[in-house]
């Protein structure tokens, strides 16, 4: 089980690279989360990260009308949040590196 | 032009929150109260539009807001109120504005019951000179300290801690004392404190009473 700390600060990464691919919703995003393992990310986990993303104005936001029912806000990346994203992509990969020979260093 | 789009967005929270479930409208409730207490405004509102439209898009998938928030409403709370912690004037937010809100308030009823206060509008309208005729009583200066003083007692006491009361909360002993106490207080100092403390006209009423409620918008679009 992924603790509550380590998520903090990939979340969003992740968030933002699901929304980079295509325009999508709230639900949208945590069924997506969950396919790839986050199993324990409900809408209230990912609403504020998507409040964070916005005032950052790594994604924006467009209320639609539903034809199955209530209006939905889609998210939107803009450039900057695919700037964000490139630059969570590479600290990532230097995070993951670092870690990684830690862990095997006996 | 913010303040207008508040209230149009206001009016749609109000009625949208109307198709809540009733087993999902406690939680919310606790919720916005709780937000309410740290978050004013258009932003306010706005969060308010979209938690209804998540917890709605969740009623309509037949999810529990359990299910839809999580078990912990208070940090889905705090952590919405850290994307607002730069929020400027939380002294005046939290505390400056509902002072002033409810002396403004107080300061026009207890205008508008005095016979003196309403005499003299009569005698404005009517050309005749004005006196300093309108008693300032001992329980009317109690009154304009000690209700907005309570006021934000109750601000602190109850909304900012919703959550760490039982579903009972409104029942709580706690609750109950303090608005038992706070009316049978304020009722036996009207009663009984009723001495005049100096004598004024209307003008200095009316006068009192524009500058709390410019103070009011002033503290209002801070």
């Amino acid at each position: 089980m992924i603790s509550s700390q380590m998520l903090k600060g990939t979340l969003e990464g992740c968030i933002l690279k699901i929304i980079s691919k295509e325009e999508t919703y709230g639900y949208e995003i945590v069924q997506k989360l969950q396919e790839f393992g986050f199993h324990d990310v409900n809408e209230g986990t990912i609403y504020p990260l998507l409040l964070r993303l916005q005032k950052n104005n790594a994604i924006t936001a467009t209320m639609k009308s539903s034809s199955i029912g209530p209006n939905r806000k889609y998210y939107r990346i803009s450039e900057k949040g695919r700037l964000d994203l490139d630059d969570f992509y590479k600290g990532w990969i230097e995070l993951n590196l670092i870690v990684n020979s830690l862990l095997k260093d006996k | 032009m913010r303040n207008t789009e508040e209230k149009k967005l206001r009016k749609i929270n109000e009625q949208e929150e109307k198709l809540l479930f009733r087993e999902n409208k406690d939680v919310y409730t606790d919720i916005i109260v709780y937000l309410s207490g740290k978050i004013s405004g258009y932003e306010r509102e706005e969060v308010r539009n979209d938690i209804i439209h998540i917890i709605l898009d969740g009623q309509n998938r037949n999810d529990t807001i359990d299910h839809i928030i999580g078990s912990d409403p208070k940090t889905f709370c705090d952590s919405i109120l850290e994307n607002y912690a730069d929020q400027k004037g939380s002294i005046m937010k939290d505390y400056v504005f509902p002072w002033l809100s409810s002396l403004l308030l107080l300061a026009f009823i207890t205008c508008c019951v005095k016979k003196e206060f309403i005499q003299s509008v009569k005698d404005v309208i009517a050309y005749k000179p004005l006196t300093d005729s309108i008693p300032v009583y001992i329980s009317d200066i109690m009154v304009l300290i000690i209700v907005p003083i309570f006021a934000i007692l109750f601000i602190e006491l109850f909304i900012k801690k919703v959550f760490d009361f039982n579903s009972n909360k409104y029942l709580s002993p706690a609750f109950i004392l303090s608005i038992i106490g706070v009316t049978t207080g304020l009722i036996l100092i009207v009663a009984f404190l009723r001495i005049p403390v100096f004598y004024t006209s209307l003008y200095y009423c009316v006068g009192f009473i524009f500058s709390v409620f410019a103070a009011y918008l002033f503290v209002r679009h801070w």
